[in-house]
């Protein structure tokens, strides 16, 4: 007598779960699909963006004779003087809405700022430059590490 | 006889029961498919206003090397550095207190737009470029700004097929519409009567006879004909409204300003697209 109510409720639980699941589906596909394309437009964006910043800051006129790109790819035989770091500091930081950066080849370290919290690790720029009198190799990569300051 | 009433009622509660639980399903399965044709449709507009965000970047980035506005040297077109003097001729310059674009900057770039060849098919852009490095703080910083139509893809026939659709559904010989139109002859006449007789010179009987004429063409159609044939002679191309307002044209993409002595100022070029189709 008792297992008589057993079948109607268990025909209602059962509903109920396969129409939240069916929602719960239906919702948590449309938000992967709009999360997906929203990503990969703030990806886009943001190379974009990393990509021009590196660009413009290789393009900078230091002065009269020197570029971003040359003073860079000259370091070694022209010395690469606090001037010339305040200076790339402050075009960049202005450029990008940087709020600190580091600046390195395959190797090493070449310039860095310091962040509020930790290390520059959120975008990155990338950008081969030529370098002359290097006797081991004629071609540098560089990377442009940043964060831009919250807002 | 108490057993018989007790079956009944049985049977009624029964019914009763299924009635709500049919009504439950139905109320569930409408719920169910509201739900799965809004998502449909926020994903569909999700989609096509990515495609806009898309444009906004891909066009601030053709800009970059537009030789209508990129410093050139030794015939070599330098991307990333905007030249001030083809900036003077390209876009109306200003100042701003703010990086985004403001409704007085935009209104400026509407009014000073150029027609540029190469903005996407039924777009219109609006470009602001600022000088980061030639700010004051009473007036702002140093902008440019200009408007972009690319080419416009529009049925020009909309206005034929929207009369054609007027006169079709336009009837003649219904009692209900013309008792429609002698209603607005009516109230036409009334109105003209009166504004008549208040304005000197017109008269009480041509006042009616011209609120009769224009109450007459008012209710000449039926409202619902008019907003079914506006509705359907839409061009197919402006059914939907995008503006890109997030990525390139909300915080821009990092430039070059080259001044003419030789000097470069970091800038910031903001690109939005406002796209019909």
């Amino acid at each position: 007598m008792a297992m008589k109510g057993f079948l109607p409720l268990t025909l209602t639980l059962l509903s109920i779960i396969a129409t939240a699941t069916m929602i719960a589906t239906v919702l948590l596909v449309s938000l992967f699909f709009e999360y997906h394309l929203h990503i990969n437009l703030k990806f886009e964006y943001d190379k974009s963006y990393s990509d021009l910043l590196m660009l413009s800051f290789l393009r900078l006129q230091y002065n009269s004779t020197y570029s971003g790109y040359k003073v860079l790819a000259e370091r070694d035989v022209n010395g690469f003087t606090q001037d010339m770091k305040d200076f790339l500091k402050k075009k960049i930081e202005l450029l990008g809405d940087v709020e600190c950066f580091r600046i390195a080849n395959s190797s090493m370290i070449i310039f860095n700022t310091s962040c509020s919290s930790g290390e520059p690790y959120e975008y990155a720029g990338e950008a081969f430059i030529f370098k002359p009198y290097n006797p081991n190799s004629l071609v540098e990569e560089f990377t442009l590490t940043y964060n831009k300051v919250k807002r | 006889m108490k057993s018989v009433r007790k079956r009944q009622g049985k049977g009624a509660i029964f019914t009763i029961s299924s009635v709500l639980e049919a009504l439950f399903s139905v109320g569930i399965l409408g719920i169910g498919f509201w739900f799965f044709l809004t998502k449909i449709v926020d994903i569909h507009v999700a989609t096509l206003t990515a495609d806009n965000e898309r444009h906004a970047m891909n066009l601030a980035n053709v800009l970059l090397s537009y030789e209508g506005l990129v410093y050139e040297r030794d015939g070599k077109l330098q991307r990333g550095v905007l030249d001030v003097r083809k900036l003077d001729e390209f876009a109306y310059g200003g100042r701003s207190q703010q990086l985004e674009p403001n409704s007085s900057l935009v209104k400026d770039a509407f009014r000073n737009y150029k027609k540029i060849t190469f903005s996407y098919p039924n777009t219109i852009s609006y470009i602001t470029i600022t000088d980061l490095e030639n700010c004051t703080e009473q007036e702002g910083c140093k902008v440019w700004v200009a408007a972009a139509v690319g080419p416009v893809n529009f049925d020009e026939n909309f206005i034929k097929k929207f009369i054609d659709c007027l006169v079709e559904h336009l009837e003649l010989t219904s009692v209900q519409a013309w008792s429609r139109r002698l209603e607005g002859c009516g109230v036409g006449t009334g109105f003209g009567a009166f504004i008549g007789s208040i304005v000197p010179g017109i008269g009480t009987g041509l006042g009616a006879a011209i609120g009769c004429g224009i109450g007459l063409l008012a209710s000449f159609f039926d409202p619902h004909d008019v907003s079914t044939c506006g509705v359907n002679s839409i061009p197919e191309s402006v059914k939907y409204f995008f503006t890109s307002g997030s990525f390139a044209a909300a915080q821009g993409l990092p430039a070059l300003i080259r001044l003419p002595d030789g000097t470069t100022h970091a800038g910031r070029i903001m690109v939005g697209v406002i796209e019909w189709r």
